[in-house]
């Protein structure tokens, strides 16, 4: 093996640590931007977010 | 008093900071390692720097999920098992770098993209547990029951750590032992380098848990909400 093969492989496994952090980044965006959506949606329910600078969303809770 | 949102940005910054200096310190700072025999410049060992860096984070991820996994069947407190599947996530993208990066630096050091040696073997058992539970957290709709077969295999889960550490000590393996207890196989600027590329992959993976656990927590809230919300109309 040259060193330029060594560098390569030591280059492509960088590149390939990157895409997958990035993809999982993106990965959380998406789904970041589909609660907004749902958010947006829920919105337009009469009475359903009262108040939502009093924090009635974050009393909610969880499903179960 | 930092409210949330500004603590996660810092964190991110941080992180983000962190990782530019490790990456500056392995190209840059830390000297190509040598082959003892023949003196050959060992380029692929820049490799190492992460690759141990992310099994190191994918460990602490599954003790996380080990201590979640027990908090939930403790308490069945519904965010022990939000953070213990943020925290498997989490933990499956840092052992699939290893799982990756492991492959490329062997193909060039030994010759072949994997062979069933005793540390690969079982760090391959560790990813596919974590895969596992990742499916069945997608895979079982009904919440509590995934919550409880997840615990589970969680806590058993936590059992392939130890044994991955120990494998290259415990049978006749080729995977490379740098750091023992009696010696570090690394120069001082190696060291170094390997310290900031530590500290940096662990920041980000807290960065990651956190921003993965908020979002996790607003998808519940949002999912009460619609349940509200169909009640209504």
């Amino acid at each position: 093996m040259t060193i330029e093969t060594g560098l390569l492989a030591a280059f492509a496994a960088y590149a390939l640590i990157w895409i997958l952090l990035g993809g999982y980044l993106f990965f959380i965006d998406r789904r970041v931007r589909r609660l907004e959506r749902e958010l947006g949606t829920l919105r337009r329910v009469p009475g359903l977010l009262p108040d939502h600078e009093s924090g009635a969303v974050a009393k909610a809770g969880p499903t179960w | 008093m930092i409210n949330q949102s500004t603590g996660r940005t810092i964190l991110g910054i941080l992180s983000f900071l962190a990782i530019l200096l490790a990456l500056a310190l392995v190209f840059l700072y830390a000297p190509l390692a040598a082959d003892p025999l023949t003196g050959r410049a060992l380029p692929e060992q820049k490799i190492f720097y992460f690759h141990i860096a992310s099994a190191w984070n994918g460990f602490l991820g599954f003790f996380l999920v080990f201590a979640f996994s027990i908090a939930y069947l403790w308490q069945r407190a519904r965010r022990w098992d939000r953070l213990a599947t943020t925290a498997m996530e989490i933990s499956w993208l840092y052992f699939t770098i290893v799982m990756v990066t492991g492959p490329i630096w062997g193909r060039v050091a030994w010759g072949v993209w994997w062979t069933w040696d005793p540390r690969l073997t079982t760090s391959l058992v560790l990813w596919l547990i974590a895969t596992a539970y990742l499916l069945t957290r997608a895979l079982v709709h009904s919440g509590e029951r995934a919550a409880i077969i997840c615990a589970a295999l969680g806590i058993l889960g936590f059992v392939d750590v130890p044994i991955v550490f120990m494998s290259i000590h415990w049978w006749r393996t080729q995977h490379p032992v740098l750091i023992t207890t009696e010696s570090v196989g690394l120069t001082s600027p190696m060291l170094v380098a390997f310290i900031v590329s530590l500290f940096a992959f662990t920041l980000f993976f807290f960065y990651l848990l956190w921003i993965r656990a908020s979002l996790a927590s607003a998808e519940d809230m949002v999912a009460h909400l619609q349940e509200r919300a169909r009640e209504r109309l």
